[in-house]
């Protein structure tokens, strides 16, 4: 069953199945937890939160889910849903994160897998992408991760956020040059390539 | 079109969203242009490194969801499955009611055990005053409406209900 399309799933959990519910919660967990921490301040314990309280609502909300959208959609509408309420909820208006630790962040961001741990040269790559993408904004790495971890369409991502289509263009536009340009800089500035 | 009018499209190229006319036009652009071509590199390398980073699903995940989600989740599941059960007896008690009438002629002359106006007994009242526990929100709505003498047809339904609860 965990390798069923989404849609599949979701009906199957939306009929009761619990080992379907795990099959997309183990799917989406990491994901999901990511957009939360893009789409609103707060620390670990309050992302972990938002998380677990957009898997209750998935679950309860699944019998509901007629499939008239992607569940990718879906999911990740009802996950900024949940996300807003939470920032209600603590009557922050901030768009933007606080400034964080770098490290902390790139630890959250790179593959915790730990045959990637083993690879030094690839946690290192990983480790220059995880700084380049920090220096995104919130918004800007929020469309990257609904179109190139999640392969939403435009319309799909302008869908979830609620902005035009010209919008996700412009922002994806942004971020791939932006990133690309910070990995340029990361390169030019390695230790040991610096003169002194 | 001079080259940032290519700009955008270049990313719509790169997602595959660009309609058959413009991406020929677009890909016509690039064979003649080189800094399109390196900007079109720029947005790959972008795209490609963040992708890099997409986490793995986790399969031995199922623990993250097995403390208060799952509970919460496992109570509304019961709390919907009793009620369905207690309105289902409640329907067949009323329906049997007015044949257990007829069977005892005079009815009874003591009052009931307790009457909606009255309110819910301490076990309910104790339920919903829970309010940090949004499980009980199913139960407390019924609870309540069957206490108002329009949302009960008799008390000894509402009594037989918040016995199942």
């Amino acid at each position: 069953m965990t390798g069923a399309p989404d849609e599949v799933l979701a009906e199957a959990a939306g009929n009761g199945s619990n080992e379907a519910f795990h099959a997309l919660f183990a799917r989406y967990r990491n994901r999901v937890a990511q957009f939360v921490r893009w789409q609103q301040p707060g620390g670990a314990q309050a992302w972990d939160d938002v998380t677990q309280e957009i898997f209750l609502q998935v679950l309860q909300s699944l019998p509901r889910f007629e499939g008239r959208s992607s569940f990718r959609t879906w999911l990740y509408s009802l996950a900024r849903n949940v996300c807003r309420n939470a920032q209600r909820r603590r009557g922050r208006r901030r768009r933007e994160f606080p400034l964080e630790d770098p490290e902390a962040r790139i630890e959250r961001v790179a593959d915790p897998r730990p045959d990637a741990l083993a690879d030094i040269e690839t946690r290192e790559q990983q480790e220059r992408v995880g700084r380049a993408v920090s220096s995104l904004t919130p918004a800007l790495k929020t469309v990257l991760l609904l179109r190139d971890w999640e392969e939403l369409s435009y319309r799909e991502i302008a869908e979830v956020l609620g902005i035009p289509v010209g919008t996700v263009r412009s922002r994806l536009f942004s971020a791939r040059l932006g990133l690309a340009q910070a990995l340029q800089a990361e390169t030019t500035v390695e230790p040991g390539t610096m003169s002194t | 079109m001079s080259c940032p009018d290519y700009e955008l499209q270049l990313v719509e190229l790169l997602d595959g969203e660009l309609p058959p006319a413009e991406r020929r036009q677009v890909l016509l652009h690039l064979e003649q242009c080189a800094v399109c071509r390196a900007l079109y590199a720029q947005l790959e390398q972008g795209a490609s490194a963040f992708q890099s980073l997409r986490p793995q699903a986790s399969p031995d995940s199922a623990h993250m969801i097995s403390g208060p989600l799952l509970r919460r989740a496992a109570r509304r599941t019961w709390s919907r499955r009793a009620l369905a059960l207690a309105a289902g007896i409640a329907l067949i008690l009323l329906g049997t009611l007015p044949l257990r009438r007829s069977l005892h002629a005079p009815p009874p002359a003591s009052p009931p055990v307790s009457s909606p106006a009255a309110g819910p007994p301490a076990s309910i009242r104790a339920l919903c005053d829970d309010s940090a526990d949004a499980s009980v929100d199913v139960d407390c709505h019924l609870s309540r409406a069957c206490a108002t003498p329009d949302g009960c047809q008799a008390s000894r339904g509402w009594l037989l209900t918040t016995e199942a609860l």
